[in-house]
């Protein structure tokens, strides 16, 4: 017990310092990226125009001065105000958090519902001929960027047949294309590397052993190779999670998808900084909760790994 | 309820000071009104003002609309008028980009319970131009919530008033405003920020929306097959590319036969009929036909590459020289493909222009601050929405804070095109420095730039004003 | 069998045991047409892939003299195609190189060492992972501009992370078993126990892994594009070649079509090669943990 306690609080620790870092090095190097003042000043804006901008947000003041102070906020958790609109930054980010993670579940379960049974199907007779011509397709679609994924299949549904909306949010069929061309990032690969767990653990010892006292290879599968499997795709999932995060940003740009994707492309443009950094503080905090799930994931199935990683 | 797809909602939501025209003006103008307003054929006529007169060079009076009342009930008045424009001329209202605009204004007093007098510093012949940008906000709702809530809760004497600016689609709902003094024959309206081009053409074309902003000619057929009209914004602007003559004093930009020679080496003819299917005419001048001021006489630079040459030559680069150029992609349609034309054209007399695209944040910044990396930036000549050709001469001359192209001697010319009264005399005076800004060639004159707008068949009425589609003025046809 | 055709078996046979695959034999075959690509490029173009010819723009597949068409610009796509293999293959290749410089380093470093030293490195890589690679790609731009090493550097500071992850994950793996702690009993040192079994341990897996970044970042560099954020305008890399075609998929499906089937064949050579490689060490008795 209390080995778990001091484990915990130890991975709070790591938290905490991962956050402040962070957090710290988005302040500076967001004020290397550029000067939103000026973007907010306008075109016609003159020196002196500036000059007061910046005092009005506290630009002016000692870099140094601004972080300790931006520092101090954090810790209450207030990321300050948006530079544009004045709504308070972290409630407006987690106020679009719920879309980003509607898209991220929907895009997850596609990909899981598609990738599972093909990459087992893949995995256990690699040698067939109708295998090769599945793997040939998957490879293909490996190779196809998600946006234009996104860009056909909003082609062929919404333009030509008219079945499908790609605006909007409100109801089911908007999900629809979204969540395909998520799923079409992450789903190739996932296949290819269940594909390979599971072939690999079909070739194992303990498998021959098995068969040879007759189990079938249906249970086989679901017994001996799908934990290592799982291993290999858990682990896949999270260190693609940024990726995933990405590419998730160009899906609600397409889709007019109002999650944080969008946010942060939008934010991007006229160098909110304090949207940005708000955003940047809670994928570190998703990235991290993913990385300790997949931990304890790691851990429930191979406790030698779990151990070493964590 | 009308689905419209626009390039972006303004990042300050219904602050409508943090910007003067694009993007914002297309949604603030559905939300408020100036005093005055330009309409499709470019005059200037009553908004929240009815009339005004010329009471001496300094001093105009303006009666307002009576029964105007703003979204949440209160009346438009006199005093509610006076109230905005002392906040625009308050420290904090002066370091906004509409107060910027306004720093003419000496003082606003009222003569009676509809009767402003404006007074300014210096005479200013386009003041009721000015206030069409000039959106009036209700005064109570903005002293009380402070600009960046009021933002949020906007409330105008628009047509349209705000119901929420992300609803279930993403997308900003507008209703009906009651109390507004124009009725909408449609009673609500979605406002879709599509930022990518490729996204909002195929939500048009896929029947999604009614209206989209900022088509590319190329799609014009494809739109007219499947039953859309297009239109054309008529407030146009002159899109081309300015050099850094005084930040790059020894680059050959500097000197005006290089200047002119690049604009006589672009084909503007071949970029007008090939890319924009004639849609966009080649410029001639740093305004389009209908501005005040235009320069009739004025043709296009003839393409001449042969000429070109030779005028490089005479400035001392026989062999041609390279330049860099610092654009922002996306500005306009078709602007990446125009300035890679013209990249290629300027190859053909000797000149290697690099294209440097750039985030607008550091373009910007650079033009600003008047630090440019490069001898050459895109910048358009930007008469829209006052449809007077005075305005960019104020940035394309000394007047500009830290200018990038200085001529002094141009100075008192252009003074008095600002503050002379009498049309007339104006209007010579503006097409006097329309040839000499023609002639020193400040920058590459391009075409004749206006947004294109498609409207599907389900829509009838549809205008423009002040750049802004007049939303209001749309039916929605029955189905058959 | 005549005796000639048992020298072209026995032939093929010895290339088939060398190579271990055919998977990587084809995949090698295919990764030479693209050298041969690269390396003859100036021969092969048709045309200038700069400058096109406004009134021949739009030109469908194969009309006049195009082989693979006409763009917005009249630029012949062909020939762009061609120009384009070279950045974006050498951006790719790069910056995955990049990337494996740095993932590896960190994590062979994390794996050997203990306490906070791998915690703060474990920390810095989840801090990497976490960083929107949105907001990279924009600093760099901003700082740096764009052009060739900023592409490049961004596309492996956003990925190397993977590699640090994988490295890691598979030392420590290599680590515990049983012959490593065998020589560790026998008294060999650190050194020697790294040179002699982690590092040949790593190579089957990092030699497929360094395969499928190479793809991803392929496909990374069409997504900056996207973003606004890639190759300076103009050059032809395929992310740009698939970004400028976006506005045009009604009016010129090819201009689409073009660049999407050179990356797909980038990424299917790149994966028969990494394909083959995995099963070649799987024909070796050596495990790959992917």
């Amino acid at each position: 017990m209390k080995a778990r306690i001091s484990a915990g609080s130890r991975l709070l620790g790591n938290f905490v310092v991962l956050l402040l870092g962070i957090t710290t090095l988005m302040f500076f190097a967001l004020r290397a990226a550029g000067d939103p003042i000026i973007v907010m000043a306008g075109e016609n804006a003159g020196p002196e125009m500036i000059a007061a901008l910046r005092q009005q947000y506290g630009f002016d003041q000692p870099l140094l001065l601004q972080y300790l102070y931006y520092l101090g906020n954090v810790l209450k958790l207030d990321f300050g105000a948006s530079l544009a609109s004045g709504e308070a930054a972290l409630p407006l980010v987690l106020s679009q958090l719920p879309a980003t993670l509607l898209l991220a579940f929907l895009g997850m379960t596609v990909t899981l519902v598609v990738s599972v049974p093909v990459g087992a199907w893949l995995g256990a007779r690699p040698d067939r001929a109708s295998v090769r011509i599945v793997s040939a397709i998957v490879v293909f679609a490996q190779g196809l960027p998600g946006f234009v994924t996104a860009l056909i299949l909003i082609q062929i549904f919404v333009v030509q047949l008219m079945w499908l909306p790609s605006l909007g949010h409100a109801d089911v069929r908007t999900w629809i294309l979204p969540s395909l061309s998520l799923a079409s990032f992450l789903a190739p690969k996932l296949i290819r590397v269940i594909a390979a767990n599971v072939a690999e653990a079909m070739r194992q010892e303990y498998i021959r052993t098995a068969r040879s006292i007759g189990s079938s290879a249906a249970s086989i599968l679901w017994r001996e190779a799908f934990p290592n499997a799982i291993l290999g795709t858990v682990a896949l999932v999270s260190a693609q999670f940024a990726f995933l995060f990405a590419g998730a940003v160009i899906i609600e740009v397409l889709f007019l998808w109002p999650g944080i994707g969008l946010l942060l492309f939008e934010s991007a443009q006229t160098l909110d900084f304090p949207v940005l950094q708000a955003i940047t503080f809670v994928v570190a905090v998703l990235v991290f909760l993913v990385n300790t799930l997949s931990n304890l994931v790691f851990r429930r199935i191979d406790p030698r790994i779990g151990q070493a990683v964590s | 309820m009308l689905r419209v797809a626009i390039v972006s909602l303004p990042p300050a939501y219904g602050n409508p000071y943090t910007a003067m025209g694009a993007p914002g003006a297309v949604t603030w103008q559905q939300l408020f009104d100036g005093l005055t307003r330009i309409d499709e054929a470019g005059n200037v006529v009553g908004a929240l003002a009815t009339d005004w007169q010329l009471i001496d060079t300094h001093t105009w009076r303006f009666r307002l609309r009576e029964n105007a009342r703003y979204s949440n009930g209160a009346a438009f008045n006199a005093e509610t008028a006076k109230e905005v424009f002392d906040w625009l001329l308050s420290n904090q209202g002066r370091i906004t980009p509409v107060g910027n605009e306004l720093r003419g204004l000496a003082e606003v007093s009222i003569s009676g319970p509809h009767e402003l007098i404006i007074r300014t510093h210096q005479p200013d012949p386009i003041l009721p131009n000015r206030l069409a940008l000039v959106m009036m906000v209700e005064p109570k709702s903005w002293a009380e919530l402070g600009p960046k809530a009021f933002g949020q809760q906007p409330v105008g004497t628009g047509p349209y008033m705000l119901e929420s600016w992300r609803n279930g689609n993403g997308a900003a709902e507008l209703a009906a405003n009651r109390y507004g003094w124009r009725r909408p024959h449609i009673e609500t309206v979605e406002l879709f920020p599509l930022h990518d081009h490729a996204a909002r053409f195929q939500a048009a074309i896929s029947k999604q929306l009614h209206l989209s902003q900022s088509m590319r000619p190329e799609e014009l057929q494809i739109f007219s097959e499947r039953g859309f009209d297009a239109l054309v914004d008529p407030t146009k602007q002159i899109i081309g590319i300015a050099f850094d003559v005084a930040g790059h004093p020894d680059s050959p930009v500097a000197d005006r036969r290089v200047r002119q020679a690049i604009n006589i080496a672009v084909d503007t003819q071949t970029i007008s009929e090939v890319i924009t299917y004639g849609k966009h005419s080649p410029a001639s001048q740093g305004a389009a036909p209908g501005v005040f001021g235009y320069n009739p006489a004025l043709k296009p630079y003839p393409y001449d590459p042969i000429r070109a040459r030779e005028l490089l030559a005479d400035a001392g680069y026989p062999d041609g020289f390279s330049i860099n150029a610092t654009i922002v992609m996306g500005t306009y349609a078709n602007d990446v493909e125009i300035y890679q034309k013209v990249q290629q054209d300027l190859a053909a007399v000797g000149i290697d222009l690099i294209l440097e695209a750039t985030l607008f944040s550091d373009w910007i910044r650079q033009y600003v601050t008047g630090k440019w990396r490069t001898e050459a930036f895109s910048l358009a000549w930007n008469t829209a929405p006052y449809y007077d050709s005075i305005r960019p001469m104020d940035y394309f001359s000394c007047g500009k804070a830290i200018p990038f192209y200085c001529n002094p001697s141009m100075m008192p010319a252009i003074e008095n095109a600002a503050t002379e009264m009498r049309p007339k005399e104006r209007e010579q005076a503006l097409q006097d420095l329309q040839l000499r800004f023609h002639n020193e060639a400040p920058s590459l004159y391009l075409l004749e730039y206006g947004h294109i707008w498609v409207s599907s068949n389900e829509v009838s009425g549809f205008a423009m004003a002040n750049g802004a589609p007049q939303l209001y003025k749309l039916k929605l046809k029955a189905r058959d | 069998m005549s005796a000639r055709a048992n020298s072209v078996a026995g032939w093929w046979r010895r290339i088939f045991r060398r190579f271990g695959s055919l998977e990587l034999l084809a995949g090698i075959a295919l990764f030479a047409v693209i050298l041969i690509l690269i390396l003859f490029r100036a021969q092969l173009q048709t045309h200038d892939p700069y400058v096109g010819d406004l009134y021949d723009r739009f030109s469908a597949m194969g009309v006049g003299g195009h082989l693979l068409g006409t763009d917005n610009l009249g630029r012949d796509v062909w020939s762009r195609l061609l120009e384009g293999i070279r950045w974006s293959i050498s951006a790719a290749g790069l910056a995955t190189v990049i990337a494996f410089l740095i993932g590896t380093v960190v994590g062979l470093v994390a794996a050997q060492v203990s306490g906070w030293v791998r915690t703060l490195l474990n920390q810095i890589v989840d801090m990497a992972l976490a960083f929107p690679s949105l907001i990279i790609a924009i600093i760099i731009v901003a700082v740096v501009g764009r052009g060739f090493w900023p592409l490049t550097i961004t596309l492996g500071l956003v990925s190397w992370p993977v590699f640090a992850r994988v490295v890691y994950a598979e030392t420590l793996s290599l680590l515990e078993r049983d012959y490593v702690a065998a020589s560790r009993a026998f008294g060999a040192r650190r050194s020697a126990i790294l040179l002699g079994h982690v590092l040949p341990g790593l190579r089957p897996t990092l030699t497929v892994v360094l395969a499928f970044h190479f793809a991803d970042m392929l496909v990374a560099e069409s997504a900056l594009s996207f973003l606004g954020l890639g190759a300076p305008l103009g050059v032809p890399t395929w992310g740009n070649l698939l970004q400028e075609s976006r506005d045009y998929l009604m009016v010129a499906p090819w201009l689409l079509i073009v660049p999407c089937a050179g990356i797909i064949y980038a990424v299917v050579t790149v994966n028969l090669i990494g394909d083959g490689l995995s099963s070649l060490a799987r024909k070796r008795g050596l495990r790959i943990d992917l």
